[in-house]
């Protein structure tokens, strides 16, 4: 039996060209989409969950209560609170600080080579599934210059023999110093949400920066691995308590653990520190955008086989005649509609194979679509299994019902108001095509709008190089060196970056300061003097720092921001308390954003430190950026010889901000375009079929003296105002999902009548060629032929 | 073999209300070619359907081998029918996706006959039929004739006891026509039970008895020749 399903199958496909055209087309692509997009929400969701610890791994987050009893979640801790944590708390059996990744040069000998990692100490090792090759990680914990580096790293270095040749050598770090290889280990996988291919000591770390001792900086990071069945929430209470014997009375600081794998998806909270989401949610969307495309093109599977439904019905007679049960048609049918998904997914998977370098480069993911992984085939299995019922189910329904003695006397071609499903359906395709696209649109304008809002600071035509130490000492020479270069036209030391300023600090006090503002962070940054000039910041009142100025150390300047917060009238001139010392305002200047868009301007100081200040900034003419570059190498190259040159321009590096929105964008672009293709695509089949069962009005209406101008009209009104009324659904449905997604920054572009208008009437635009194709061809055709048939 | 009693079928459209079958009193023995005639509306096509168990009646009682088949469900009713009955249409109703052979071999799948049985069966029929050398063909590569004969073949494919014959030389010339009754008279001497609709009285006189409806109801009844 099933080979007569499989044959009888087989020949309709061969048979019905055009109708096993467009589902094919149709599902394919939506496979493909959905089979990409698979690989990436599974990369996403396996993000860190590979370590065989994962169930005890937390990181340890501080809650800052802010007015109103709301709260506020930082990553930083301060280091003393993790170290207490496992002396004090037997259920802490591990801990690990984990610094921020950053990149560096490693030298060996006359080879230089760039790498991005941080401090670590043995117990990262323990904590993590990151396996040692060769060598004694330990001794990250016994000697100051020890460093583990990775498989790739040791490679880089010292060639293919490197589990040999690479442990007791020494490297050379351009910033921190001498390290000695101690150990190598795996390259970390592609989903660790932390890639580093250096781990130095963390001792060395803590002895030049003893900052870290303070049981009030928060500027570290840290992990913890837990007993087996410790409660986590008792856990960080009992850490709290712990920290706040440590703190000031009036600022009670509070303790959170996050399991360390749900941090790279959820790193949002909510007022009271619950998680709100975070990356889940670009994940969510993508996935239930995969989901929409398929869902469209199994509409069209539904419609067309539901259309053509009555050239079937015959064949649902003579069989049930014979004997055939309604199960045995229904898996008759379901066969069908398996065997197109199955070519399909087999078309889809080609199509991923292509498309795959595209969607990493795209994604900046390394996705790969291993056909010998058996979780691999779970999945293709289910998307098959989940498409055929979709397409399949009720088509099956549909026609295991036709009671025979209906179809062989023919009365079952004509089934007056059982289209409403159909209809429903062509509706639903255009909603979800609308929103696809309107969505594209605006989260387009929105990428732009952050790409190219005025953030009242400049960002173009700047790169910035990491200072490391060779820098620092030779930074007039290099200054000097560099302004006498064509294109140059200025260069300044500034850190962290002023576009997304990093560090804070609650320690500011001013006179009036109430209790409920205790907790207020003041973004910091440290400048040269000429940094309002670099980045054209306008002054409001008093003035910047004098270059070589060492009175100007212990005075202070403000951004507007931070002088509404503190409430200071005429602030030039008064003093505040900066850690304890005090410090003269000699200056406000006027508000940029100094944080993503995501959120409001924060209060801002900027102090005087050229040596602390991580970032050289070189500033070139807007029409000589090619020239300046090359002054900036050949600058590098006589004043630093043994310092490879590394620049990034500032503009592309504050769009990295900004890369989810933008892949969100990008990708919306694909859906959009898509969406629209497989609805069109479904159009062209129904309106086929529509203009074949209606071949013999047309005919008639014809010979009555209708025109082609009549015809086309009356074939194409029923579709069009299908699409009308999905789009005018789909209009209100856009805005409500693409307003709520515009909530989430505090800067956005309004959302505009024609940004809705536009897409609805591409998309009826669209529509009408599809069906004015096939509807012109009827109309035209010569009346005689149908009639004649008839 | 068949013996109903005040079988009523009534059609319902939106605003008519059509009785097909009036309180139909019919007995069909075994063995017998009742042919039945009457013009058209007059409900023999209806009879041949509820006979066939493709149609359940409004109302009265219809026993097949003295089973009443009123109270079968949808399944009971395509066991006995897939186990007992043979159908033949004007139209031939052949599946057009399926060859000459596979159409023929089609109920036998719905009987789980074993493959080998069915294609030595399917060939003996075809063979019968003389359209063995179209075995390989497709319905619309036939002749109305040939197509016709496949029908028959496929209806009797599975040794049923009643064949329902509906205008089964409707659409076929005078000779290909006589082939068919001629194929249908073999198998009635052979014993299968055959009930055919026709508006031929030439084609009507292949059976035993002739039946004559009007408006729902048997009018009158007459031998053509004597069954044994």
């Amino acid at each position: 039996m099933f080979r007569n399903y499989t044959k009888i199958a087989f020949r309709n496909l061969i048979n019905q060209k055009g109708y096993s055209l467009i589902n094919i087309v149709g599902l394919s692509i939506s496979l493909a989409v959905t089979l990409l997009m698979l690989l990436w929400v599974q990369d996403e969701w396996s993000t860190d969950k590979f370590h065989e610890k994962s169930d005890n791994i937390y990181r340890m987050k501080r809650t800052i209560p802010l007015e109103g009893n709301s709260l506020d979640v930082y990553n930083g801790v301060p280091y003393p609170v993790l170290a207490a944590a496992k002396t004090e708390l037997p259920e802490v059996i591990q801990y690990t600080p984990l610094g921020r990744s950053f990149e560096e040069t490693i030298q060996r000998e006359d080879l230089a080579v760039r790498a991005s990692g941080t401090f670590g100490n043995s117990a990262y090792f323990e904590i993590f599934s990151y396996p040692i090759l060769t060598g004694d990680v330990t001794q990250l914990d016994k000697k100051k210059d020890a460093i583990a580096i990775s498989e790739k790293l040791a490679a880089t270095l010292y060639g293919t023999n490197w589990k040999q040749n690479a442990v007791g050598q020494i490297v050379h770090m351009h910033d921190i110093g001498d390290f000695m290889v101690e150990a190598i280990y795996a390259n970390f996988p592609d989903n660790s949400s932390i890639q580093n291919e250096f781990i130095y000591s963390f001792e060395a770390q803590l002895s030049a920066n003893d900052w870290m001792l303070e049981w009030t900086n928060s500027g570290s990071q840290g992990a913890l691995l837990l007993a087996d069945g410790a409660d986590a929430a008792k856990t960080a209470q009992k850490i709290e308590d712990l920290f706040h014997e440590h703190q000031n009375k009036d600022r009670k600081e509070g303790i959170l653990l996050q399991k360390f794998a749900d941090h790279y998806l959820y790193g949002q909270f909510d007022e009271q520190a619950n998680v709100t989401g975070g990356r889940i949610e670009y994940v969510q969307t993508f996935g239930i955008a995969a989901l929409l495309l398929l869902i469209i093109s199994c509409i069209n599977f539904v419609n067309l086989a539901t259309a053509r439904a009555s050239k079937r019905a015959k064949e649902v007679g003579v069989r049930k005649t014979i004997g055939a049960s309604k199960n045995s048609l229904v898996t008759q049918f379901l066969i069908e509609s398996g065997m197109i998904t199955f070519i399909s997914i087999g078309v889809a998977i080609i199509i991923s194979k292509a498309a795959l370098p595209q969607v990493n480069i795209i994604t900046g993911k390394f996705l790969h679509l291993n056909l010998s992984e058996p979780m691999m085939w779970v999945g293709i299995c289910s998307i098959f299994l989940l498409t055929t019922l979709l397409a399949g189910a009720y088509p099956s329904f549909v026609l295991s019902r036709y009671r025979p003695v209906n179809v062989l006397s023919g009365s079952i071609t004509r089934q007056p108001g059982k289209n409403i499903l159909k209809k429903g359906l062509v509706v639903m395709q255009f909603i979800l095509a609308l929103l696809l696209i309107v969505g594209a649109l605006v989260v387009e304008k929105q990428v732009q709008y952050i790409k190219n809002k005025n953030l009242g600071i400049a960002k173009e035509n700047l790169v910035m190089i990491h200072q490391d130490a060779n820098i620092t000492e030779s930074y007039d020479a290099l200054r000097n060196e560099l302004l006498k270069k064509e294109g140059i036209l200025d260069v300044t030391v500034v850190g962290p970056s002023p576009l997304n300023m990093q560090s804070s600090t609650s320690g500011v006090r001013w006179p009036g300061k109430r209790p409920d503002q205790e907790n207020i962070e003041f973004q910091m940054v440290w400048t040269a003097s000429n940094f309002l000039d670099v980045f054209d910041v306008p002054l409001v009142s008093g003035r910047y720092y004098r270059e070589g100025s060492t009175y100007d150390t212990t005075n202070v300047v403000f951004n507007e921001r931070a002088i509404e917060i503190m409430g200071i009238e005429d602030p030039v001139g008064k003093t505040v308390q900066w850690w304890g010392s005090p410090r003269q305002i000699i200056g406000v200047v006027k508000d940029f954003h100094n944080r993503s868009l995501y959120e409001k301007i924060k209060p801002a100081a900027f102090l005087l430190d050229s040596e602390d200040a991580g970032w050289l900034f070189v500033k070139s003419a807007d029409t000589k950026v090619s020239t300046a570059l090359s002054g900036l190498e050949a600058t590098f190259k006589s004043v630093l010889p043994n310092v490879p040159l590394h620049y990034e321009f500032v503009d592309k590096q504050y769009e990295k901000f900004y890369k989810s929105e933008i892949l969100t964008g990008t990708l919306a672009k694909y859906f959009a375009v898509f969406s629209i293709f497989l609805s069109c695509l479904g159009l062209l089949g129904l309106s086929t079929f529509f203009a074949e069962q209606k071949s013999k009005e047309i005919s008639i209406r014809k010979v009555l003296g209708a025109s082609t101008y009549n015809l086309v009209g009356f074939l194409s009104k029923e579709f069009l105002a299908l699409v009308g009324l999905g789009l005018l659904i789909g209009i209100p449905i856009s805005w409500f999902i693409l307003s709520d997604w515009l909530m989430t920054f505090q800067y956005t572009i309004d959302l505009k009548v024609w940004m809705f208008a536009l897409p609805a009437f591409l998309a009826i635009a669209i529509a009408a060629m599809t069906v004015g194709f096939q509807t012109i061809k009827a109309a035209i055709a010569n009346p005689i032929m149908s009639l004649r048939n008839e | 073999m068949i013996r109903t009693n005040k079988l009523v079928k009534v059609y319902h459209t939106d605003e008519v209300q059509t009785t097909a079958l009036n309180e139909l009193d019919l007995e069909i023995k075994e063995g017998e070619f009742v042919s039945i005639m009457g013009p058209s509306g007059c409900g023999k096509s209806t009879l041949l359907n509820v006979l066939g168990m493709i149609d359940s009646p409004s109302s009265g009682e219809y026993f097949f081998q003295d089973e009443e088949i009123g109270h079968l469900s949808e399944r009971g009713r395509s066991n006995i029918r897939k186990h007992n009955l043979g159908f033949v249409f004007q139209s031939f109703n052949l599946i057009d996706e399926l060859t000459v052979f596979e159409n023929v071999e089609l109920p036998m799948l719905y009987t789980k006959v074993p493959s080998s049985d069915r294609k030595a069966r399917v060939e003996e029929l075809l063979e019968d039929m003389s359209i063995m050398h179209r075995r390989n063909h497709f319905p619309q590569q036939l002749s109305g004739g040939q197509q016709q004969r496949v029908a028959v073949a496929r209806a009797i494919v599975n040794h049923p006891k009643l064949i329902l014959a509906d205008e089964p030389t409707g659409n076929l010339d005078s000779s290909n026509g006589d082939d068919v009754m001629r194929i249908l008279t073999k198998l009635n001497d052979k014993g299968t039970t055959i009930v055919m609709v026709t508006h031929s009285q030439y084609c009507a006189e292949f059976g035993n008895r002739i039946i004559r409806m009007l408006d729902g109801k048997v009018v009158t009844e007459n031998l053509v020749k004597q069954f044994l």
